[in-house]
């Protein structure tokens, strides 16, 4: 019900946008990592949905290898351009097969795949193949990966860097011109859903999102309060009740009823590793446990639930965004 | 202690006994309402009093609903089953102390919560069902399988008592912790993410945060059966004290009652896994202190083993809830924070023995 | 009191303890002597219902092990193993307390007679100011010495040592075999030492699992049986003191 997509503008906006091709050798700062690419590169290996469909939105799928790490089904739009791409695997992809594409690109949208202390490959590793590796900013700026499960966040996160992400890769893959039609189209669709969301005039409202639990009673992990999920709640002028800097702190239920937010946001998603994964058992969950059904937001039926992938950095955030906006404005007062 | 209790009249024998009664009624009570008391969050112990006249006495005192249920509903029942836990995992570890004849045994280093771990997520992921009872059914025949492994093993690579012994067993069990582990890992493991490690954390730390009334139904019995069976061969584990041989010479049976014995303390140590996840040194580390309490005869140490299994689980799960504030934490690193160090006490103090 | 028939043992193939039938006699001190691996230390745990036999079978009092059950036994019979270790902090009152096992269950809990048999039993052994002393403590003698007072307290009718005086000094030795002699009890023990040997009433000399010779230690311990089992020649000594028959071996 939320997953509304005006992917058709993606699609047209390339046609009207000049932007000046990319000079190489190309050198950019990614992170405190210097790279270079001497030409426009081809065999990229996307590991991440988010960056793969940046890539799809930018019309590269014709000079890319493969694709990794997959929450959930791709986007419609992309469907054709996903057909002829070779999905090297639908988790974390092994190094090898990573390389043995001869990548002359492999971005990700998560440091922990190939930053510092990649799982799929270190930069050095990557380096010393003479593979640029790149990680998207929204997961590496201003952000401390080796703290907290999925790292810990240094400043609330910006979505400039999400903007600069996909200005980067175009750059990169020689699309600047494609890639400033996507961020303009993204940056309108933003500022209309906050001018929506601020005509509403929510009053000191207060959220929790609830991404999944280890199991399903547990203390669940919910969005930090410097993470995209936070950086959305922020823009409708909503309140985290969790303030950890972690990305996706474990918190007690005990806490958040106690804090008992006036909105609880929960995630859906194709994926069916814990049972809490299945948002209809988040919903089962919060109706029948004997603390969680007297919050407010449970007795007063303020349940948004949200695709997963819209809580990643990457075009869908803005889906994200409208439907989180749309999802308030049918809210009972 | 035994003469004066031999030559004393009945009566100051009562009477002793109900003294330890009172004793350990108080420091358990005090220790249970500790745990409800001290929460993540602050709830005055005005408002825990109440919900609990409210529940216990039928009182009828007015208060916050999201409040009482936190007292009644997650707090109780953690409290409850981490006493359980405590107890049930003490026992575990004094069991296999004397039959083995090994100071260093315990169900976690030994590996056979590790085997419990792997049956609970097997019966999970086969889809036998996430059944509290399914599951326990799972852990225990993975906790016997470790166990079995384990103990043949150290048996094959030389492993009796004393101290050379008692090193094979601990390698031995290091051996089999880390392959059932690794099988944890290899079921739990079908995809990669940061995720994967939330799973996995749940059954190599412990993790009591889930833990509801219908865990408690299934804990607590199932400590009491361990320490009533145990208790009932208190006489037989002391016989142990110099060996099985010695045992049999002594008219135990010995064959019966360490299946008996092993299967009560594998029983204890499922259960508790399968609620709980696998928590560390705890039967371990409370064994031994109990003997330095109460000595090494078994009808005072099994019990005294049991309710202080009991007060280091509540108190260390208050500790994790506190340490951090705003943050949980495992109840597994804060039991090895307490239970390494004493380990290293313990494996050193026997190397000056043997 | 106490017999064997035919029993035999196999490990592996090999014959342990081969036909071997005996009976000990009420009052008796029976000594079992033989060279390392003979098979002294198996037949003992047999006859004491340790091991159970391949082949045979083993009664006391007329009637068999089996249907005595393990708390029959011990009541019947105390068996003290050659090395019997224990890493915990027992006191010497806690170990020799145990022998009381096979009479204690729920019905019948400590009592004060069972403190007096254990009160005894550490009298008899000299050990009365020992009773708080910790089991790490002691020195080998020592332990050796609560060992026996624990099989004592178990107020059986027979006592089995196996090597009782193994590891002990001189002075120790000769204050457990004079305490053996004076027990009124049936005893049972392996030996090594020959000269030892001669103080029991019988001798059974065990070779190669089969027991080849039973009867008073002057009529067994002859010549031909020296060479052939112990591979050793004896000259025979008397002592001035007392009369007493001494061995002195040279190799064959």
């Amino acid at each position: 019900m939320t997953r509304l997509i005006p992917v058709t503008a993606l699609l047209l906006a390339p046609l009207m946008a000049q932007a000046a091709p990319t000079q190489y050798p190309l050198t950019l700062d990614n992170c405190g990592w210097p790279l270079t690419f001497d030409g426009p590169p081809d065999n990229v290996v996307s590991i991440g949905q988010s960056t793969t469909e940046i890539l799809y939105a930018l019309q590269a799928q014709d000079r890319m290898a493969g694709t990794a790490l997959w929450f959930n089904a791709v986007l419609p739009a992309f469907a054709e351009a996903d057909a002829g791409v070779e999905r090297i695997a639908d988790n974390m992809p092994g190094f090898e097969a990573v390389v043995n594409k001869r990548p002359g690109f492999v971005p990700t949208m998560f440091d922990w795949m190939i930053g510092a202390q990649g799982v799929v490959g270190t930069r050095d590793q990557f380096a010393d193949l003479g593979i640029p590796a790149y990680v998207m900013p929204t997961d590496c700026a201003d952000k401390n990966n080796t703290v907290g499960a999925d790292g810990t966040r240094l400043a609330d996160f910006d979505i400039a860097t999400l903007y600069q992400s996909i200005d980067e890769i175009a750059a990169i893959m020689d699309l600047s011109d494609r890639g400033d039609a996507v961020v303009a189209d993204l940056r309108a669709r933003e500022a209309a859903a906050v001018d929506r969301a601020q005509a509403l005039d929510l009053p000191d409202a207060s959220a929790v999102v609830w991404f999944s639990s280890a199991h399903l009673e547990v203390d669940p992990y919910v969005a930090g309060g410097r993470g995209i999920p936070a950086w959305m709640l922020r823009a409708l002028g909503l309140r985290n009740v969790v303030t950890s800097d972690e990305e996706w702190p474990t918190v007690g239920w005990e806490s958040i009823a106690r804090a008992d937010p006036s909105v609880i946001v929960i995630a859906r998603m194709d994926r069916r590793r814990f049972p809490a994964d299945d948002h209809q058992a988040k919903l089962d969950f919060l109706a029948r446990d004997p603390v969680t059904s007297q919050m407010t937001a449970v007795r007063e039926g303020r349940i948004v639930i949200l695709d997963a992938e819209a809580m990643h950095a990457g075009i869908r955030m803005i889906d994200g965004l409208e439907a989180l906006t749309d999802a308030m404005a049918d809210l009972p007062r | 202690m035994s003469v004066a209790a031999a030559s004393a009249p009945l009566t100051r024998q009562g009477l002793r006994a109900a003294r330890q009664a009172a004793w350990v009624t108080a420091v358990l009570t005090a220790a249970l309402l500790a745990g409800i008391c001290i929460g993540e969050t602050p709830i005055s112990v005005t408002t825990v009093l109440q919900v609990l006249a409210n529940r216990l006495w039928g009182a009828d005192h007015a208060l916050d609903a999201i409040e009482a249920g936190i007292i009644w509903s997650y707090r109780l029942p953690r409290t409850l089953v981490a006493g359980a836990c405590g107890a049930g995992l003490a026992i575990c570890g004094l069991v296999l102390q004397s039959l083995l004849r090994n100071a260093l045994a315990d169900p976690w280093l030994l590996g056979i919560s590790a085997g419990a771990s792997t049956g609970a997520v097997l019966v999970t992921v086969a889809g036998l069902g996430g059944g509290m009872v399914a599951m326990s059914g799972g852990a225990l025949m993975g906790a016997l399988t470790a166990f079995a492994l384990v103990a043949g093993l150290a048996r094959l690579s030389g492993g009796g008592p004393g101290a050379r012994g008692a090193g094979q067993i601990v390698l031995a069990g290091i051996a089999g912790s880390q392959l059932f582990n690794a099988l944890t890992s290899f079921v739990i493991a079908k995809s990669a993410s940061a995720e994967q490690a939330r799973g996995l954390m749940f059954w190599l730390l412990g993790n009591l945060s889930g833990v509801r009334w219908p865990d408690v139904h299934l804990a607590v019995p199932a400590a009491l059966i361990a320490l009533i069976v145990v208790a009932a061969h208190a006489r037989s584990l002391d016989a142990f004290a110099f060996g099985a041989e010695s045992a049999a010479s002594l008219g135990v049976p010995v064959r019966r009652v360490q299946v008996v014995l092993i299967g009560a303390a594998a029983m204890a140590a499922a259960v508790m896994v399968s609620i709980t996840g696998a928590i560390g040194f705890v039967g371990l580390v409370v064994p031994h202190a109990a003997r330095l309490l109460v000595g090494v005869r078994h009808g005072r140490l099994v019990p005294a083993s049991a309710l202080i299994g009991a007060v280091f689980l509540i108190g260390a799960d208050i500790l994790s809830r506190v340490l951090i504030p705003g943050q949980v934490l495992p109840i597994g690193v804060v039991t090895a924070l307490v239970g390494a160090p004493i380990f290293a006490v313990i494996l050193i103090r026997h190397r000056g023995a043997s | 009191m106490l017999s064997g028939q035919d029993l035999t043992l196999r490990r592996g193939g090999a014959r342990i303890v081969d036909g071997v039938t005996l009976a000990v006699q009420e009052g008796e001190v029976l000594g079992l002597i033989g060279p390392n691996g003979s098979g002294k230390s198996t037949l003992m745990r047999l006859l004491a219902g340790l091991l159970r036999p391949d082949q045979g079978q083993v009664t006391l009092e007329g009637q068999p092990l089996a249907a005595l059950g393990p708390r029959g036994v011990a009541r019947r019979l105390a068996f003290v193993a050659q090395f019997s270790e224990t890493a915990q902090r027992l006191t010497v009152r806690d170990a020799v307390e145990l022998g009381r096992t096979p009479w204690l269950d729920a019905r019948a809990p400590w009592s004060p007679q069972d403190e007096a048999h254990v009160t005894h039993a550490l009298s008899l052994l000299d050990m009365a100011g020992f009773e708080a002393r910790d089991w790490a403590s002691l020195s080998g003698g020592e332990r050796q010495r609560v060992h026996i007072a624990r099989a004592l307290a178990q107020t059986p009718r027979i006592l089995m040592l196996d090597e009782p005086t193994n590891h002990l000094d001189i002075r120790h030795q000769l204050q457990v075999l004079d305490l053996v002699a004076r027990l009124p009890l049936t005893v049972v023990m392996a030996l090594h030492d020959l000269n030892q040997a001669m103080r029991c009433d019988r001798l059974a000399v065990m070779q190669a699992g089969r027991l080849v010779a039973l009867g008073p230690p002057a009529q067994v311990l002859d010549d031909a049986l020296l060479c052939d089992v112990f591979g050793v020649r004896a000259q025979r000594l008397t002592d001035p003191d007392d009369g007493s028959a001494i061995l002195r071996f040279q190799p064959r």
